[in-house]
């Protein structure tokens, strides 16, 4: 019997091991999420000591000899380990949980920081940089992040409550309509990560997610610098039915594709749709064929979202449209 | 011994052998009534009237079917000239078959129909204004009164009930409607005459405009998109019970032409409509849409790009906002991919901005572009 559980134990752990590490809060890539790591661990070891404590207690109690028991049962133990000891344990852990996680200070730099704004949408996010000359540039469902550079995300949203929680950088903070709430992060290594909306906010919640890139900080200037571009010219004829079918066929009216007539603030900034890591807020891969699909069949993918379907085109036609909208990197 | 015994099985009390003879008599009249019908004694035929009892009972029944069906309906305003113009001609093409013009002699055919098609003259007289709409709805079991062809089109149905109010408070002058005007090359063109005079009814033609301001324009819409407006109104998947009948008669070949001969008439002029903040919130809505209520500028697809997307420009202001209205009605299905899209956009319309958007389109000269 006690093998088997040591044998569930063992399996329980590996599993656990095996959990994706790029949406997890206990592989840490940011400041913020490593003392968040650190409180976690600290807490769970000094639980784990407490419940060894508790269990010799116990067994003793049970098979102890008679004086062993007759000292546990005095009023002395429960003063020491029912009433001390838990003042002075969670006092304790309270302080530090205070100290570890920097509660009610102001974050360094919070007025010199670089700003993102993250809007939380049904369901979606909306992204925006400012980049150094001032100038906002729009983007959806990706935050990207210079390594070691504190960046002060300005959460907001649109509509309902919503949750932005990226576990590999830091805690969760909720959207909340009115309010701009400020969440301080600064990525200490390199890659992609994963998060999503951490408070129900409807029907296709569970399509809100979103991208982390935390790039070396020169990487991301040339990233910001080239998402701040218009789009470039198209030229290929299939692409270019493309872009007349986007912007004659109304989609302009919701999505903006800077650099032409399209300049819709509805819907996601279409610019640079082709370079971004997902389709939908990680709905779906990002090629021509989704797209298609999207374009097509919204209301299957993502019940309920703002985007009417749009059967009204033949295959080739839609066939070009999502081409040039998956030309657009 | 055996007296006894009978006795004794006969002993019911006074309330079981009143139960017994009940019954016996419940049964008596369903034996009668099963052979009554079975036998055909009944005389089904149209040329001889109901019992007095029969045509008692059926009274009763349907006016008060229609009084406890007509309680939560409401009334719009119904001396409006718009919704009563256009439920005459609605009434010229789709009533007057059966109940005649009103005020002379049914057509001996429908005059001898059981029930009779009533004069509609005294309509208002028997019925609320509520209580006509519930029966041009829903139509009568039994009379050969049809319920309404267009799902959802009740404001369709008002304006029957319009004209019906006029035909009360109007005496009847004894001279009929003037006739339609019918444009002359039509005839050339080889097209029958029917579908177009169906058309020019309602809609007008070079020389007069439609004949209320729900028609619209058709000579400021895409020729594209009047071909297919009218396949799906044949369909019945966009639903109208003013135009599914009328274009349920056309062929592809009269479809075709009559969507050229009205591309082909010179645009109406746009209606003078004073600048003000009406049409400016309208202006802006066109060009720019209401971002915070997710509601895309209507240029986006309004823009003349495409030929099967309607150019708004020149159209009537009461006929954009009645039907950014009935999109709005949950019982109200328009057709994919067209109809169903507008449909959801059209959600996102208040009411107010309907009618700017309307206004600023109706002020706006038809055949120019709208910039994207």
């Amino acid at each position: 019997m006690r093998v088997l559980n040591i044998l569930a134990g063992a399996i329980a752990v590996a599993t656990l091991g095996g959990c994706s590490t790029s949406q997890s809060a206990l592989v840490p890539r940011g400041e913020q999420a490593e003392r968040i790591n650190t409180l976690f661990w600290v807490m769970t070891s000094g639980g784990a000591v407490i419940l060894v404590l508790v269990c010799v207690l116990a067994a003793i109690a049970i098979f102890g000899s008679a004086s062993l028991r007759r000292r546990l049962s005095g009023e002395a133990l429960v003063k020491g380990l029912g009433i001390a000891l838990p003042v002075l344990v969670l006092t304790l852990l309270l302080t530090y949980g205070f100290l570890v996680l920097r509660a009610g200070a102001v974050p360094e730099g919070t007025q010199t920081n670089m700003r993102i704004a993250v809007s939380g949408e049904l369901w979606w996010w909306r992204v925006t940089y400012t980049d150094a000359s001032g100038t906002r540039v729009e983007t959806a469902n990706e935050i990207h992040l210079p390594v070691g550079r504190p960046v002060t995300l300005e959460l907001t949203t649109a509509d309902v409550i919503h949750s932005l929680w990226a576990p590999n950088l830091a805690g969760k903070l909720d959207m909340i309509p009115g309010r701009t709430n400020e969440l301080t992060v600064t990525a200490t290594e390199a890659g992609v990560t994963r998060g999503q909306c951490a408070e129900y906010c409807g029907g296709a919640h569970a399509f809100m997610s979103f991208h982390v890139v935390a790039q070396p900080p020169e990487e991301f200037e040339a990233w910001l610098a080239q998402e701040a571009s218009p789009a470039d010219p198209v030229e290929d004829p299939q692409l270019l039915r493309g872009q007349e079918l986007f912007l004659n066929t109304g989609c302009g009216g919701c999505h903006a594709v800077r650099g032409t007539a399209a300049t819709g603030s509805i819907g996601p900034d279409l610019t640079h749709v082709g370079s971004r890591r997902s389709l939908a807020a990680g709905t779906l891969p990002n090629t021509a064929e989704a797209i298609a699909a999207f374009i097509v069949n919204n209301q299957h993918i993502k019940p309920e979202n703002k985007m009417p379907e749009y059967a009204l085109f033949s295959d080739e036609e839609l066939g070009d449209l999502s081409a040039y909208l998956e030309s657009l990197r | 011994m055996p007296e006894d015994k009978i006795v004794k099985d006969r002993r019911l009390t006074r309330w079981q052998r009143i139960g017994v003879a009940s019954l016996l008599v419940l049964a008596a009249f369903m034996m009668g009534g099963v052979i009554f019908v079975a036998s055909g004694v009944y005389n089904i035929g149209a040329d001889r009237d109901h019992w007095s009892v029969t045509n008692l009972i059926i009274t009763i029944l349907r006016d008060r079917s229609i009084a406890a069906a007509a309680g939560d309906v409401k009334a719009p305003p119904l001396d409006d000239p718009d919704l009563y113009l256009l439920g005459e001609q609605h009434y010229v093409g789709g009533c007057a078959t059966c109940h005649g013009t009103p005020g002379q002699p049914l057509n001996p055919i429908y005059r001898n129909m059981l029930p009779n098609p009533p004069d509609l003259t005294g309509a208002f007289s028997h019925y609320s204004a509520e209580e006509l709409f519930w029966i041009v709805k829903n139509g009568l079991k039994f009379t050969g009164m049809p319920a309404w062809a267009g799902e959802g089109r009740s404001d369709e149905v008002w304006s029957v009930v319009a004209y019906l109010k006029q035909l009360h408070q109007t005496p009847l002058s004894g001279e009929t409607r003037p006739e339609p005007t019918l444009p002359r090359q039509q005839e050339v063109r080889g097209l029958g005459t029917l579908p177009l005079e169906n058309c020019v009814r309602c809609h007008g033609d070079a020389q007069t405009g439609p004949v209320s301001a729900l028609v619209p324009t058709l000579q400021n819409l895409p020729q594209a998109y009047l071909k297919r407006a009218l396949e799906e109104y044949r369909a019945g998947t966009r639903p109208s019970g003013i135009m599914e009948p009328v274009a349920y008669e056309m062929t592809d070949a009269e479809i075709e032409k009559l969507a050229e001969y009205y591309t082909g008439l010179p645009v109406e002029a746009p209606t003078d409509i004073a600048p003000g903040p009406l049409l400016e919130q309208g202006r802006r809505i066109a060009e720019s849409g209401v971002p915070e209520h997710d509601l895309p500028a209507c240029n986006s697809c309004h823009n003349g790009s495409s030929p099967q997307i309607p150019t708004l420009a020149g159209q009537s202001a009461r006929y954009i906002a009645n039907q950014l209205q009935l999109w709005r009605q949950p019982d109200y299905r328009d057709t994919p991919p067209y109809g169903s899209l507008m449909a959801s956009i059209a959600q996102r319309v208040s009411e107010d901005d309907a009618l700017a958007v309307g206004a600023y389109y109706a002020s706006q000269p038809a055949g120019g572009t709208a910039p994207p």
